[in-house]
């Protein structure tokens, strides 16, 4: 079964500023993988660096190792990481090319691997995002937020990944919609048997499809487990659900900063 | 200048007695001509701000670049079709050769640095030319069909047709290469964004190095051309100063924008030369007149007149 693997890694930007401090996690190749945290916690610098992508933003890894079964990725270039390992890392707010068509979208995101099974795949994105079918023809910046994250998604499909990097797929998108997404992406990984990495703010969605979690914060994973026990972990519910049911606020208010004490350790 | 491009049938010295709506038509069909040779360039140029937005300054150094090669092609003695596929072929590897050389390091960098690079190579360029050609002016004789055409009075001459033939035939080729083709896509959708292309497992680099191959054709195409009317000399790369304004009427993104803005140029120019000057009694007006008209489009739509307005959702 192939593991994604992330050991003890660490990640500087401009060679000075220090953002992840010894990371370490394990992602199951056939299940979704819960990725949590506030903004600035990390999360999608992890996600640069475990695609390769990292050097574009003037980013490095400086200790750590990242493997995808037993390859390690840390010296790949994104490219090949993409094309040779299939690792897709797709960019948080809907990477899609806004002046092509839908088709040509498609296609373009499948120009990594183009073989004999591009046309298939194509039909089958379809079927998945039914939305895309009737706008095959117009300029993916003309459509809806929604139907932009869906073709974003089927772009990152149609590259045949093993493994998928999502980057908060429901950030500004409508309730209705972000519930969709999230049924793509469940439905992705039971039909596809494709292992997914979910970073998102949503906590709760994202626990209920995931079968393990791990919560970052300040550039830490400062909390993981089996995704059921998360959502019942008193610390999450504060620090994503709005609070628990406590009336009294103070004490509240006195005990959250107690915990934030503790994850920073 | 083309001249001769167009000849009254009794052989009367240029434009001397030509008047009135007579030398107004001619003063038009010799610019559409002229301007078929620009709309060639820029293509070129076109196609490198598409998928990179670097604006290459070098481009009439690929434009001599051209002429060379197709001197270093014909002396192989080929027939002409191979003599062009040759051609051809050496102008890709060339193009290939230069944007690994100088484009591919500064690759992620802003657009204006790699923009200000192309300065240098240009001048570069022009150096190394005129150690390889010398300083004097070479024949380029290109020995295409006659295809000399007879318009009531006028006569179109070989070259003039053979450039608007050319300058249609690249941008039919590169309209059906960018809509259709799986590269051509690709090579649009990494205009969009690099990271994001990246990101989709988009081989950028090699992008690239295709991007500037073609555009090193085409730019070879149009320095032909100019090098067949008048000839092969180690500066005649000052031809692509004049690309600026065309692609800048055009829209700096829009390869049909290429072909009206080429043809608006080209008449201006023409019109300068046969109206303007003699009204004005200035001499060498034609240099300015491209840059005036330039001015005045920019004023009336600064992205060009079929520049790409950015999509925004309302």
């Amino acid at each position: 079964m192939t593991m994604l693997k992330v050991e003890n890694l660490s990640v500087v930007y401009y060679r000075v500023i220090s953002v992840l401090h010894g990371v370490s996690l394990a992602a199951d190749g056939h299940a979704i993988t819960a990725l949590l945290g506030g903004n600035g916690s990390g999360k999608s610098t992890l996600m640069r660096a475990i695609s390769g992508i990292l050097p574009v933003y003037e980013g490095e890894i400086q200790e750590g190792e990242i493997t995808l079964g037993d390859v390690k990725l840390n010296r790949l270039g994104a490219v090949d990481i993409t094309k040779k390992m299939g690792l897709t890392y797709l960019m948080e707010g809907r990477p899609v090319f806004e002046y092509l068509t839908v088709k040509e979208n498609l296609l373009a995101a499948a120009n990594c691997r183009w073989d004999s099974e591009v046309g298939r795949d194509f039909e089958q994105m379809l079927a998945y995002f039914p939305p895309l079918k009737k706008h095959l023809r117009s300029q993916a910046g003309l459509l809806s937020g929604g139907e932009q994250q869906m073709l974003a998604v089927a772009m990152a499909l149609m590259t045949k990944p093993r493994f998928l990097l999502l980057d908060e797929p429901s950030l500004g998108l409508a309730p209705l919609m972000v519930k969709e997404i999230f049924g793509i992406i469940k439905r992705i990984n039971e039909e596809r048997k494709i292992g997914i990495l979910l970073s998102e703010q949503n906590a709760v969605m994202t626990l209920k499809i995931s079968s393990y979690g791990y919560v970052m914060d300040n550039g830490r994973v400062v909390m993981d487990g089996p995704a059921d026990e998360l959502i019942r972990n008193a610390d999450i519910q504060e620090a994503y659900l709005g609070g628990t049911d406590r009336k009294d606020k103070d004490y509240k208010e006195a005990k959250r900063y107690r915990r934030r004490k503790r994850w920073m350790g | 200048m083309n001249r001769g491009a167009l000849v009254r049938r009794e052989g009367l010295p240029f434009g001397s007695e030509v008047r009135g709506v007579d030398l107004f038509l001619l003063a038009l069909a010799m610019g559409v001509m002229k301007g078929a040779v620009y709309v060639i360039i820029a293509l070129s140029m076109v196609i490198i701000y598409k998928s990179s937005h670097v604006f290459n300054f070098a481009v009439g150094e690929l434009c001599t670049l051209g002429g060379i090669f197709f001197l270093v092609a014909s002396s192989t003695g080929l027939p002409l079709v191979m003599v062009f596929a040759l051609f051809l072929f050496l102008c890709l590897l060339g193009g290939a050769a230069i944007e690994k050389i100088v484009i591919q390091p500064l690759m992620g960098r802003d657009p204006l640095a790699t923009t200000l690079s192309t300065i240098g190579l240009s001048i570069f360029l022009v150096g190394l030319y005129q150690v390889v050609l010398g300083t004097h002016p070479l024949p380029v004789g290109v020995r295409l069909p006659d295809l000399t055409v007879e318009v009531g009075d006028f006569l179109l001459v070989s070259e003039s047709v053979w450039s608007a033939l050319f300058a249609l035939a690249s941008l039919g080729v590169l309209l059906l290469f960018y809509r259709f083709t799986r590269w051509g896509i690709v090579m649009r959708a990494t205009a969009e964004g690099q990271v994001k292309a990246i990101a989709f497992g988009i081989d950028t680099r090699f992008v690239l190095t295709l991007t500037w191959a073609i555009a090193a054709c085409v730019a070879a195409l149009g320095g032909l051309m100019v090098a067949w009317t008048g000839s092969l000399q180690y500066n005649m790369g000052y031809v692509g100063l004049v690309a600026i304004p065309v692609v800048l009427v055009g829209g700096l993104d829009s390869l049909g924008g290429c072909i009206v803005g080429g043809i608006l140029v080209g008449i201006v120019e023409s019109l300068t030369i046969f109206h303007l000057e003699p009204a004005l009694g200035i001499e060498g007006f034609r240099a300015v007149s491209p840059y005036l008209f330039l001015l005045i489009v920019l004023m009336l739509r600064p992205t060009g007149l079929f520049g790409q307005v950015h999509i925004e959702r309302v």
